[in-house]
Parts: structure tokens; C-alpha cells; sequence
């Protein structure tokens, strides 16, 4: 096994995300979002053979350029083994079939409090957007969730989320336990910069990994509270050449996944129109 | 069996003022859009707009200024970005808003189709959306497990849009197992009134040949009415697809209350009717 070098980070985010999943997990991701399904074609052509991957309510799309199954609501059609019915989705939500999902909230907070819905005060916000979907009920009937932040700055990490759209580890990580609920919550934080968790007594977050070039202090200055700093920080593992060829020739030879990462925002509406032009449905 | 057919222009008179109003369809696809212009046009005032996974059917409504709360999971233009209508309406504090997770408008939506009181919940516990809500918890008469309680929704009217129907309301799919077809019906049977607008209107003979496509029946559709197209600009899989030139005219216009306004009279105000809009949209 050889790492490569000339990674970029979203690259290195995907194959974060990517060694997450475990073989035989029931991945959910929801729609628009590329490195979430990148990270899952990843982990099934890879490490994790006999995960399922649910997208949007489509069975197992087939490993191939997401941009042809993603780029449009329905784009997965042909390329699914078939389609859940909306109300078996909510089913399998609420007997605790999903095993994963990933997640990228607006706000993160200390204790894993995830904010989709607004910022500011909640009858007159400053931003309104547009909603955290399945968020509240993943981050209690999923067995596991991983948060993504493509930009980590302490607008993005908050002592307090503006909004609690689904609850992390809230009263110190006690109340899952008093309600009796048996998931984990969220349980990772992949950001641009580093890799953390929830691996402590009070499930405060804590650095885990730094990406490589990045040093603790810059991790420190763009995280909005005192985030929990273990003795010995090592580098995130990266991406290896096999993982690199498949996102870059396999999974995602049109940069789809780009869309999610901040500096290509302005971009996006263009691309996609691009893309969406170039799409045939079948 | 009664003749339900009628213009877009009747049965929007069947939506008075003031209704809890659900739209079927969802993202980018199947939306009536034809039926909320008309609405706008009718200029109905002051409704209670539900619709699962929202895009542009709430926001235009929010933005011509018909409704007075939205309830929804997800009320955004997808990969083009916030929808702007809603954005500014939530940021002044016009309109009230009920963000919903998954399982407590489905919960919600379910309880109604069952004719139960609510439904007991397993998710949503600890976030702020069950508190804004107010859900209520109850706890398991078996296991003490503590449950949310999420009350029926009680909506006055609905509006799906469909492939085909035959004049007495018997409904057809596309595709009856496609995804998001089951919203559409949980919906009809959860309000007291249901408009389907259709792409083509079939004689009961046709209808009965595909019988495999029916999806609601005569008994419990209120209105029928053809609109081919009816759907634009969002899709109709597999008809025809999204008009993405549209919906980037839509966003840019929504971007401002001034150029909205403009984006209104052009496309719903000055139309004489869905046939105008069509041949406008270059779809005729």
C-alpha cells in the first residue's frame, strides 16, 4: 500500500469519510451531496465490499461517475437496484435500519448539536435556510452519524448552535442514555482541516487527526470553543494511489464533488447547469 | 359516477382563503405547478401550505404573497441554492414558519391517512423543531419507553399532479412504484378535498386496461383537471425534464421583490391561462 501525494483536500476528506464505514453498514445519504456519496462508492469499492448504499431512496447505486447518478433528483433511476417507496424510508428510519449517515451542518457546536434551520434569533433570523430534513430523527434512530465540514471556521464551529435541528450529546452526553435511546449520535467531524470525535467522558469534541500541513494551532484559531486537545495529535492518514485513481477515475472524473467545497461556490450553479444540460434521462 | 373534470379556473375556486392547503410532488419533479399559478393569479390569500420536501411550489406562493404559514422538511432550490421568496419572507417575519422533521410530518401525515388522533414517534427527541412544534411526549402503555405524540394534520384541501385520469377521478402513475408516488396518495387521503391535475385525460376504458397504474380511485378524488405540462419547470419523469433555463430565470428574478413582481406578471398575472403560459415557455 502506497499513500499518494499530490492529493487535494477534498480528497482527503472523502477518504476520511470513506474509512468510516464498515463493511456491511446501511449508508444513507441524502441529495447533493457528492463527497458523502464519493466516500461511499469509495468504502464499497474498497474496505467495504458488503456496505449498502441507500441514495435518496434508490438500492445500491452503481459504482460509477456520480455526476451521472447525482446530478439531477432523478438521475439515479437505471442505475439503482430499485427504489424504496417514501413511506418505507420513514419505516426503516424508525426501526433503526440505517447504520450511517453523513451530515454537513451549518453550525456544529461543543457537544455535537447540529444547526440546518437558521442563523440569529429564530422568529427573525438573519439567515433562514432551507431545513434539516431527516436531521433530528438520524441523529436519534441512526446508529451512527459523521458530520462533515468542508470549511471550518468558527462561523461553522459554535459554542452554542443558534438552533439545536438535531441533537448531538446533549446534558453531557447523559440523556441518550436516560431516554433510552441506543444510538451513538454523531460519533466523527471531518473537516478541511482535521478529524475529530466525541471520545470522552462528557462527548465534548476533541482533535483526533490533523490533515497533513496543517498544524494544531490553525485547527485551535478556527474552532469557536475550546476544543479538547489530546497529548499526541497525529496526521490524518492519507489518501492511498488505489483510493486516489478510483475518485479521480472511477467515482468522479468530472469534479463533481467540488460542488460541496467552498471556493468553487460561486461556480456551482453553473457547473451544474452544465452538467444537468449534458444529463439524458434515460 | 360523477363527471369530475373542470378548468384550472374552477377548481381553484374550490381552495377558499385561509386553507390548509398540501402539494404533492417532490424536489424537482412533479410539482402542480400549473394549479399555483392559478392560485397566485386567483390572488388567494392567507393559506396554510404543507408540502413534504418544498422547492419552488412554497416559495412562489410565499413570494405573491398567498400564504400565512409554511410547513415543510425542506423548503429550498436544491443544488441552485436557498429559495429566495422564503428567505426574505422568514428574515421579516412575515409568515409563519413550521420546519418539520422527517418523521413528524410523515408521522403527522400518516396519523391523518390512519383517522387516528396522532402517532406515536420514535425521532426528532432533543431538537428544538419537536419543542417549536410542541410535541407532545406520551409514554408506552407496554414499556414506559417515552414517545413523542405527533397530532394529525388536518388539511382542508390538496393538489397532485399526475399522469392520467379519466373524467370520474380514478388517477395513474407513470411509474405507481416510484419513490415519491406514495407521498402523493398519503396526501389525498389525509385531506378532505383532492384536485389531481393530470398531463392527458383517458376514457375509463383506458384506465381500466392499465388498471396496474391507478394510484387513487373515483370515491376519493374531488376534482380532475388537464393540464399537459402542467408540472413546468419542474419535471415530469419520464416526459420531459426540468427547464433549467427557467428555474435559473426563476432565481435570478426571485432574487429581488421588484424583479419577482416582474417574474409574476410575465408568467402568471399577464398569461390568459396554462395554454398562454405554455406557448410563453416555448412548451406548445
Amino acid at each position: 500500500m502506497e499513500y499518494a501525494e499530490d492529493y487535494t483536500v477534498d480528497e482527503l476528506m472523502i477518504v476520511a469519510m470513506s474509512r468510516e464505514i464498515r463493511d456491511g453498514d446501511l449508508v444513507f445519504q441524502g441529495i447533493t451531496t457528492p463527497l458523502a456519496g464519493a466516500a461511499i462508492m469509495l468504502a464499497r469499492e474498497t474496505h467495504a465490499p458488503n456496505a449498502n448504499h441507500l441514495y435518496f431512496l434508490g438500492v445500491n447505486p452503481a459504482i460509477q461517475d456520480i455526476s451521472q447518478v447525482m446530478v439531477k433528483t432523478e438521475s439515479f433511476l437505471g442505475t439503482v437496484f430499485g427504489v424504496l417507496s417514501i413511506s418505507e424510508f420513514w419505516n426503516l428510519q424508525q426501526r433503526n435500519g440505517i447504520d450511517l449517515m453523513f451530515l454537513r451542518p451549518a453550525q456544529i457546536d461543543r457537544l455535537g448539536n447540529a444547526n440546518m434551520s437558521l442563523i440569529g434569533n429564530r422568529t427573525k433570523p438573519t439567515i433562514r435556510f432551507s431545513g434539516g430534513v431527516g436531521t433530528a430523527d438520524l441523529l436519534v434512530l441512526a446508529n451512527r452519524v459523521v458530520y462533515y465540514a468542508p470549511h471550518h471556521d468558527t462561523r461553522v464551529f459554535v459554542e452554542k448552535v443558534d438552533y439545536i435541528t438535531g441533537a448531538g450529546h446533549l446534558e453531557n452526553g447523559q440523556w441518550r442514555k436516560r431516554l433510552n435511546i441506543h444510538s451513538q449520535g454523531p460519533t466523527k467531524v471531518i473537516s478541511n482541516l482535521a478529524v475529530m470525535n466525541f471520545k470522552n467522558r462528557d462527548k465534548q469534541l476533541q482533535l483526533e487527526s490533523i490533515h497533513p500541513g496543517v498544524s494544531v494551532e490553525e485547527v485551535v484559531k478556527n474552532t469557536g470553543f475550546k476544543l479538547i486537545i489530546p497529548d499526541k495529535v497525529p496526521e490524518t492518514e492519507p489518501p492511498t494511489k488505489e483510493q486516489l485513481k478510483l475518485i479521480r477515475e472511477k467515482i468522479d472524473p468530472k469534479n463533481f464533488r467540488k460542488i460541496e467545497m467552498p471556493k468553487y461556490k460561486e461556480n456551482i450553479v453553473e457547473k451544474l447547469t452544465q452538467l444537468q444540460k449534458k444529463h439524458k434521462v434515460k | 359516477m360523477k363527471d369530475k373534470l373542470m378548468k384550472l379556473e374552477e377548481a381553484v375556486e374550490l381552495v377558499e382563503d385561509a386553507s390548509s392547503i398540501g402539494f404533492g410532488g417532490f424536489m424537482f419533479f412533479r410539482r402542480p405547478m400549473a394549479f399555483i399559478r392559478g392560485l397566485i393569479k386567483a390572488g388567494k390569500k392567507n393559506l396554510d401550505a404543507y408540502s413534504l420536501n418544498a422547492n419552488m411550489d412554497l416559495d412562489m406562493l410565499i413570494g405573491a404573497g398567498c400564504v400565512q404559514s409554511v410547513n415543510y422538511t425542506y423548503l429550498g432550490m436544491g443544488q441552485l441554492g436557498l429559495a429566495l421568496n422564503f428567505r426574505r419572507a422568514a428574515e421579516k417575519g412575515l409568515i409563519k414558519i413550521n420546519e418539520y422533521d422527517v418523521l413528524g410530518f410523515a408521522s403527522a401525515l400518516r396519523a391523518a391517512v390512519m383517522g387516528l388522533p396522532f402517532l406515536p414517534m420514535r425521532g426528532g427527541f432533543g431538537s428544538d423543531i419537536v419543542k417549536d412544534l410542541g410535541f407532545k411526549t406520551i409514554s408506552c402503555p407496554y414499556t414506559d419507553q417515552e414517545l413523542l405524540a405527533v397530532p394529525a394534520f388536518d388539511l382542508d384541501v390538496c393538489v397532485v399532479h399526475q399522469l392520467q385520469a379519466d373524467c370520474y377521478g380514478n388517477v395513474q402513475a407513470y411509474l405507481p412504484t416510484e419513490s415519491t408516488i406514495d407521498y402523493d396518495t398519503s396526501l389525498a387521503r389525509a385531506s378532505k378535498l383532492v384536485i389531481a391535475t393530470v398531463e392527458r385525460i383517458v376514457s375509463p376504458e383506458d384506465i381500466r386496461k392499465n388498471f396496474d397504474k391507478t394510484i387513487l380511485f373515483s370515491y376519493e378524488v374531488d376534482a380532475v383537471v388537464e393540464v399537459p405540462q402542467g408540472a413546468h419547470p419542474t419535471a415530469f419523469y419520464p416526459l420531459y425534464d426540468q427547464d433549467v433555463g427557467h428555474l435559473m430565470e426563476y432565481m435570478r428574478a426571485s432574487n429581488d421583490p421588484k424583479t419577482f413582481q416582474e417574474y409574476l406578471e410575465k408568467y402568471v398575472y399577464q398569461p390568459s391561462g396554462h395554454e398562454e403560459y405554455l406557448k410563453m415557455v416555448g412548451r406548445c
